[in-house]
């Protein structure tokens, strides 16, 4: 697929940044589980956390091709990079943009754009939270256990059912300095360690109306729109880290000697890379065809919905082959694959599992 | 599924269980964050008797039963298969010792492995000799009544945890895998050093280390077997060894299958056709692999000769199954199951390596497909003489 000259521009700039400022500490971050912020500021400045705001409020007005491009060329080497960024801009921007009211829109998003701030987006699947009714007041206890961009400094995006009901939902915007809000533990996941990913805990955390994002009991429809652009932007980090384990395990195969021979000459790697390289292009085409959908303002959501589907899945395949390209040492932490692996992992279950994603597909499909 | 299991079978197995869930549960999660080799649980295991099911009777053992291994492997790795590799890794050193080694060193140290007072290791891989076995560098030169050895072996199980190392190395390098010998190697011997250890994805109760020879002198008394045999006591010990692995792997699938099976029927997730279809594939595959798995370990105990590509069924079968397993175990929970409260992830960590240790699935398959050429080149000889 061609890509327009200003994509390919902005491709060869991130391609260039993230192996001259991301690569050399991407180990270390992951080795530390230390929040990318280093990255992310320098991403800031390159406009890039306010891809999905507008220029009047001083963001880039990227278009969708143009973000996952970008979310992509970071991948390739560091995925934690690149879910920070994608969160702040489709799970905490983009619902303020399209849902929240004047004021809040003024409050955040300028400051969204520059990196200021960075927002968070608690996972509306590991919510355990109860919720009481105090007057005007939303009483909160309990606990998510899958907050993105916990560490950042900005306030987070949560949905909640204030019926009980699931599909009654309602999203609001809660600062991290609320009293009541603590983080509790980070580094609780498999993968995804420079992402800043962690557990929040609410005890009696008091949240007025003003807190709501739309209205109340519109969370579905929210949450709809944004998983729209986040089933996009978390194809496109799942296809670079695809790329990445690739290329590496690539290079490995045609360095690594066994028997006299390098290995990519043997017919079971060969297979392995042939299939690891025709599943990524497939993934490319799916990702790009559905963000150029989204630009053209067509409907995009199933072709969004498979693209997240079938790069998930191949980047869990794809870096399961890297691995094994390697042998021994793909389970090493001195090699990089075992990192691309486990953050695989993440992406593949978040904004919609497998099984989920197979259902949304199989209802767009027969409607 | 009833396999009928003869009561000594249940009885271990029964005692696996108890032990692991005792044992080992409470302490995996901390065993695997700080990668702490579980050095009294498996002495524990042996006051218990389960070091010595991999030893002959003679020699204070129960026997030294494939069968009993897998069985006492799969229950380990239920829980965890860091310390099921730990568990493991003495057996695999030991199984030269049983199988090749002279009376003497069989007195020497067998029986002390039985209890558990001493721990074995299996140093073959090094850096330039993973699925290319016979390409190791590491020398031994006669001296003497001694061998001098030298070189780094890579990628050890148990290395600087375990007393008693066997150690190939080659005796003569003009003669390849012809030129190679086995050697017992003691901790503290002058020369016998510990090198890296490494940090991995899984299996991080086991510890795996570089074992460093330097001029390290080995008395003639601890050459095992006979010297340039070395490579084939390897192969033979790693055929008697790969239903084990399978089991680890068939252990870790079960974990992983029960774990997801309990939050789908906990969250009503079950209701769903696409997870019914997927949770009986899985109990299907698990099925078939234990099958597998036990089918070649009677085999074996039932003293075939030649076992070497079904004990390559029994590891690779099993070990894709545990990939597939954890994997799905992941997905079916979502964003659960990325999370380390529900252990499923480091079940999907510790599975990665079923596919890779002691010979890679793909060196399996290829020497799989090698004797199947094999038989269909005698098949079509004794056509032709027909």
């Amino acid at each position: 697929m061609e890509l327009n000259q200003e994509c390919t521009l902005l491709q060869n700039e991130l391609k260039k940044f993230a192996q001259q400022v991301i690569l050399d500490k991407v180990d270390e971050l992951d080795k530390t589980c230390s929040f990318a912020r280093d990255n992310i500021k320098k991403l800031s400045e390159m406009g890039l956390l306010g891809a999905v705001i507008p220029e009047d409020m001083g963001g880039a007005a990227l278009d969708t091709i143009g973000l996952v491009i970008t979310l992509e060329e970071i991948s390739k080497v560091c995925a934690s990079t690149a879910l920070i960024t994608a969160t702040h801009n489709a799970l905490f921007a983009y619902p303020i943009l399209k849902f929240g009211s004047d004021e809040i829109k003024k409050k955040y998003l300028p400051q969204a754009a520059t990196g200021e701030i960075i927002g968070g987006y608690a996972d509306v699947t590991t919510n355990e939270i109860e919720i009481k009714k105090e007057g005007e007041d939303y009483i909160l206890n309990g606990r998510n256990l899958l907050v993105l961009n916990s560490s950042a400094n900005g306030p987070l995006i949560i949905l909640l059912s204030f019926s009980g009901e699931k599909q009654n939902l309602t999203a609001l915007l809660v600062e991290k300095n609320t009293t009541g809000i603590k983080r509790v533990q980070k580094n609780n996941t498999i993968g995804m360690k420079a992402s800043g990913i962690a557990e929040i805990a609410f005890e009696n955390c008091t949240l007025s109306p003003t807190n709501i994002i739309g209205t109340v009991n519109e969370g579905a429809t929210i949450l709809q729109e944004i998983l729209g652009l986040a089933q996009l932007c978390l194809a496109a980090i799942a296809l670079g880290i695809s790329q990445g384990a690739t290329d590496a395990a690539l290079k490995y195969a045609k360095e690594r000697i066994q028997f006299n021979t390098p290995i990519i000459e043997f017919g079971m790697v060969r297979e392995k890379i042939a299939d690891m390289s025709t599943k990524i292009e497939a993934g490319r085409l799916l990702l790009y065809d559905a963000a150029m959908k989204r630009d053209a303002k067509k409907d995009f959501r199933t072709a969004a919905a498979m693209a997240k589907y079938f790069s998930g899945t191949a980047a869990v395949e794809i870096t399961t082959s890297a691995i094994q390209i390697y042998g021994g040492y793909g389970y090493m932490k001195d090699y990089p694959v075992e990192r691309y692996f486990r953050d695989a992992q993440v992406i593949n279950v978040l904004c919609s599992t497998p099984v989920q994603i197979k259902e949304i597909i199989a209802k767009y499909t027969i409607s | 599924m009833d396999y009928f299991l003869t009561d000594e079978e249940k009885t271990l197995k029964e005692k696996a269980r108890q032990i692991t869930e005792k044992l080992v549960l409470p302490v995996r999660d901390k065993l695997d964050e700080k990668a702490e080799f579980p050095t009294e649980i498996v002495k524990e295991m042996g006051r218990q008797g389960l070091l010595k099911i991999f030893v002959p009777r003679e020699y204070g053992g129960s026997g030294a039963k494939v069968m009993d291994m897998c069985i006492a492997c799969e229950e380990v790795a239920r829980i965890c298969a860091g310390v099921a590799t730990a568990y493991a890794a003495n057996a695999l050193g030991s199984g030269p010792i049983i199988y090749f080694a002279d009376e003497d060193q069989k007195k020497k140290y067998l029986p002390r492995i039985a209890t558990g007072e001493l721990f074995c290791a299996f140093g073959l891989t090094e850096a330039q000799a993973g699925s290319d076995v016979a390409n190791i560098q590491t020398t031994a030169r006669k001296e003497g009544d001694s061998h001098i050895l030298n070189g780094v072996k890579q990628f050890i199980s148990s290395g600087s945890i375990a007393d008693v190392y066997v150690v190939l190395a080659s005796t003569d390098k003009s003669r390849g895998a012809r030129g190679i010998s086995a050697f017992i190697v003691e901790k503290g011997m002058p020369g016998f050093s510990f090198g890296k250890e490494e940090n991995k994805l899984g299996i991080r109760a086991s510890t795996t280390t570089e074992l460093v020879f330097e001029d390290c002198r080995v008395p003639k008394e601890n050459l095992m077997g006979k010297e340039g045999r070395g490579f084939l006591y390897t192969m033979r010990n790693f055929d008697h060894s790969r239903p084990g692995v399978g089991a680890i792997a068939l252990g870790i699938a079960q974990g992983a299958y029960e774990a997801a099976l309990d939050f789908a029927y906990k969250n009503k997730l079950l209701e769903n056709q696409c997870i019914q279809k997927k949770i009986a594939d899985l109990a299907i595959e698990i099925e078939a692999a234990r099958a597998l798995i036990y089918a070649v370990a009677r085999m074996i105990d039932s003293g075939a000769k030649n076992f070497s590509k079904e004990s390559s069924f029994a590891k690779v079968f099993p070990s894709d199954v545990a990939m597939r397993v954890t994997t799905y175990a992941i997905e079916l929970l979502g964003p659960y199951g990325i999370l380390k409260e529900y252990n499923v992830e480091k079940m999907l960590r510790d599975a990665k390596i079923t596919q890779i240790y002691e010979g890679t699935n793909e060196i399996q398959r290829a020497v799989i497909a090698l004797e199947l050429i094999r038989e269909m080149g005698m098949k079509s000889r004794q056509g032709k003489e027909q």
